[in-house]
Order: structure tokens, then C-alpha cells, then sequence
């Protein structure tokens, strides 16, 4: 079933469709969260959010092919809440060591921690770009859509997508090597 | 650096555990928002009938102006029956059944004591009684029929009875006693079973007298134009 299909059947009530399109995009959502926050933990909490937030709103929301576009939307909008509450609490949580060691399996804290540890650089190199400019980029290199989606998803024109894309890629050119881009 | 770098599948049995997660938290969210809505929205409804009842706009205190006898017509009079009449117009323009008995438009009697004014509208086949409070509004009660009134004949008096009213919070309670009389009668005193004597309006062949609370009549005394008693009749209705 397409997603457009299953979101007919989430919109008259069916937590079932819901459930195959929460096991169909988890993992999409999970690892934007992750490349947009660097944290394992809040990257999976988020993808909760970003499916509650789908859930709430599904008698407005109109799915046309996938349903992705609408997740980015939520997730791009529950990473901002986070990168400014983090932002707020930055000062505190410098203070705070970082918790990895908070798993019984070896091999998985260190996947988790690797994947957290080459986020975190990116996200460092990023943080450096105006915020606009950041959000194409990711947008255009973790995700699937196209420019005109992910102008959809920001609420910007096409060609405004295409200009900070081009702008941001000039800037991180060298520190970043992309072959999406 | 890579600007996608990798990220790893998250484990399909975590997945599983955050689809039951969310799943369970989506069936428990319509009993949530039930009692989110209901609870303030009971509240909601009973802070406005609260409301409604402190604040509905009441008549002011007719029985507080009452006197057993009625006033001569006076400035307001007829201010008092123009409402009236207003009200009784778009009354009628509302759709009615089959056969309801066309509005009356004639002012029979006009009955003032203090700050309320009863009007009796008659027509041939319904009569509506009109009482105007100043400062306040108007109210209609009436009584029709299709095939018309009985002629009187030689009867002195026919009884209406008495109806009770008041606001709408009860307060305020009177009684409103109507009747048709003989051309004979040129006077009528109506004794309510708490003892008071209140002096009827007549005129074109009907009366009408009203007094606070709500004892019933009793019986009404006629009187002929010059004064002499000419009968009795029950107040009740025959």
C-alpha cells in the first residue's frame, strides 16, 4: 500500500495504517533527528514527537504521495525547539558529562557513540552556517525530496532553495566533502 | 567529512517497542481529551447559567407599585400599547397550524397600577393579554378558539380565571384575572382568597384586575353604573 493509501485509512481513524507508516519512515525521521541533534536518545524520543504531532494533525494534513515531507516538517520543528532549548541550557549543560555509558551491550554503545561522535562533528562544522542556509543543506543532503518538497517543507520559494544552497555549499566546501551535494 | 554521515538502523525490536508506545498512547488519547473538554466545559456551562441567572434581565417589581384600585391612563399608556402591539404583530408573522385563530387586534381594556400596564387585545376568535412593565419588557399570554365565544347573553359575568406570573426566576409572582361582562356592569370587585379587594378595568365587555402573589379569586361582586351591587358571580371558571 502506498503511503497515500494508508494515510486514507489514518484519517478515518486507523491506528494500524498508522503503525506500518511509523515502521516505513521511522528510520528516516530517526536519523534526521540524529544528524539535526547528535544525540542518540533525543533523535529516538523525537521520532515519537514527530508521529504524535502526525497523529494530532491527521485530519488536516493531506498526503500526496509520501508522507515524508510532512515528517520533515514536524521534525524540522521539533529540532529547532531543541537546538533552542539546548542553546538556553548550554552554559549548564558544558558543565554535565556526556552519558554514553549508560548501556550493558558493548558493541552497541560504541555503534551508538561513533554515530553520535561523527554527527556532533558535522553538526559543529554546520552550526557555522546562517541558520537558512543550514536547513537547505540538511534538508537536501538527508533526505529524499526534491526542491520543490523541501521548499514545501521550509515555506520558502524554489529559487530561494536553490540560491542558499549554493551559498551554503560554497561555504562549507572544504570542511565538508558531500557527494550528494 | 562527510556532511551525511552514517547512522545506524535502529533496532527493529526498539521500533517495535515505540510503535506499541505510540499506538497505546493514540487509543488513550480520546478518553484524555474527553475529560479535557468535558471538565471545562461543564464548568463553562455552569458559570453561564450562573450567569443567566444573576444576570437575566428582569422586569422591575410590578407588585411593589400595585394598588387595589387602577390608576387613570397616563403618558405611558399608550407608548405601553404601541409595544404591545408591536410584539403581538410579529408574533403573527410567525408560522402557526392550520386553523389557529387569527391574532386579535383591538384593544379591549387597558388596566394600569403603578409600573405595569395589562392590555386585552380581543378579536372574534382569540383574545391576548398583553402586560408591559416600565422599564422592563413586554409579555403576551392568550387564549383562542376557532369557532369563536358564546355569546354572553343575559349573564352578568363569565369567568376566565385568574393565570399566575412572574420573572422568570420566579420572583415577582401575580395573578392576572380576565372575564367578560354585561353592559350592565358598570363596576367589579374582584376578593382573592388572601382577602383582598382589587377593583377590576373594564371595559368593551371584558375586565381585567391583577394583584401580587399567587392566592386565587375568590368571587367578583358586580356593580351596575351607579354603583348598586347587581350580583356576585365565583371567580372560577364555569
Amino acid at each position: 500500500m502506498t503511503d497515500e493509501e494508508l494515510w486514507g485509512e489514518v484519517r478515518a481513524g486507523g491506528d494500524e495504517a498508522f503503525g506500518l507508516l511509523f515502521e516505513r519512515h521511522a528510520q528516516a525521521v530517526f536519523a534526521y533527528c540524529l544528524r539535526r541533534t547528535g544525540t542518540w536518545a533525543v533523535a529516538e524520543d523525537m521520532v515519537s514527537v514527530v508521529f504524535m504531532e502526525t497523529w494530532r494533525k491527521r485530519t488536516s494534513v493531506r498526503v500526496e504521495g509520501s508522507l515524508l515531507p510532512w515528517l520533515y516538517t514536524v521534525a524540522l520543528g521539533a529540532t529547532r525547539n531543541h537546538q533552542r532549548a539546548r542553546k538556553r541550557y548550554r552554559a549548564a549543560l558544558g558543565r554535565v558529562p556526556a552519558q554514553h555509558a549508560d548501556d550493558d551491550h558493548a558493541d552497541d554503545v560504541a555503534r551508538r557513540v561513533d554515530a553520535e561522535t561523527r554527527t556532533r562533528a558535522v553538526i559543529a562544522e554546520l552550526e557555522k552556517l546562517p541558520a537558512g542556509d543550514r536547513e537547505v543543506l540538511e534538508m537536501s543532503a538527508w533526505s529524499d525530496l526534491t526542491q520543490p518538497q523541501i521548499a514545501e517543507v521550509l515555506g520558502i520559494p524554489v529559487g530561494t532553495v536553490k540560491s542558499r544552497l549554493a551559498r551554503a555549499q560554497r561555504t562549507v566546501r572544504g570542511a565538508l566533502v558531500e557527494e550528494v551535494l | 567529512m562527510n556532511i551525511t554521515p552514517d547512522v545506524p538502523q535502529l533496532d527493529p525490536l526498539r521500533v517495535q517497542v515505540r510503535k506499541h508506545a505510540l499506538l497505546t498512547e493514540i487509543d488513550e488519547k480520546p478518553s484524555r481529551r474527553w475529560w479535557r473538554i468535558a471538565v471545562p466545559a461543564t464548568t463553562l456551562v455552569a458559570a453561564a447559567a450562573a450567569v443567566m441567572v444573576l444576570w437575566t434581565p428582569t422586569n422591575p417589581n410590578a407588585s411593589a407599585s400595585w394598588s387595589a384600585e387602577p390608576r387613570a391612563p397616563g403618558a405611558d399608556t399608550e407608548a405601553a400599547v404601541a409595544d404591545c402591539r408591536t410584539m403581538i404583530e410579529e408574533h403573527d408573522r410567525r408560522e402557526k397550524p392550520a386553523n389557529f385563530p387569527a391574532a386579535p387586534t383591538e384593544v379591549s381594556v387597558v388596566d394600569q397600577r403603578g409600573i405595569m400596564t395589562l392590555a386585552l387585545f380581543t378579536g372574534p376568535q382569540s383574545e391576548l393579554l398583553c402586560r408591559h412593565v416600565q422599564g422592563g419588557r413586554a409579555s403576551l399570554t392568550g387564549s383562542g378558539r376557532a369557532e369563536g365565544l358564546e355569546p354572553l347573553g343575559d349573564e352578568l359575568f363569565r369567568s376566565f380565571g385568574a393565570s399566575t406570573h412572574s420573572e422568570r426566576d420566579g420572583s415577582d409572582a401575580m395573578r392576572i384575572f380576565r372575564g367578560e361582562v354585561s353592559g350592565q356592569v358598570g363596576k367589579a370587585v374582584v376578593e382573592t382568597e388572601n382577602g383582598l379587594e382589587v377593583t377590576a378595568t373594564i371595559g368593551d365587555g371584558w375586565l381585567i384586575a391583577w394583584w401580587p402573589g399567587k392566592e386565587d379569586a375568590k368571587l367578583v361582586r358586580l356593580y351596575d353604573r351607579q354603583g348598586t351591587e347587581i350580583g356576585t358571580a365565583p371567580a372560577g371558571i364555569r
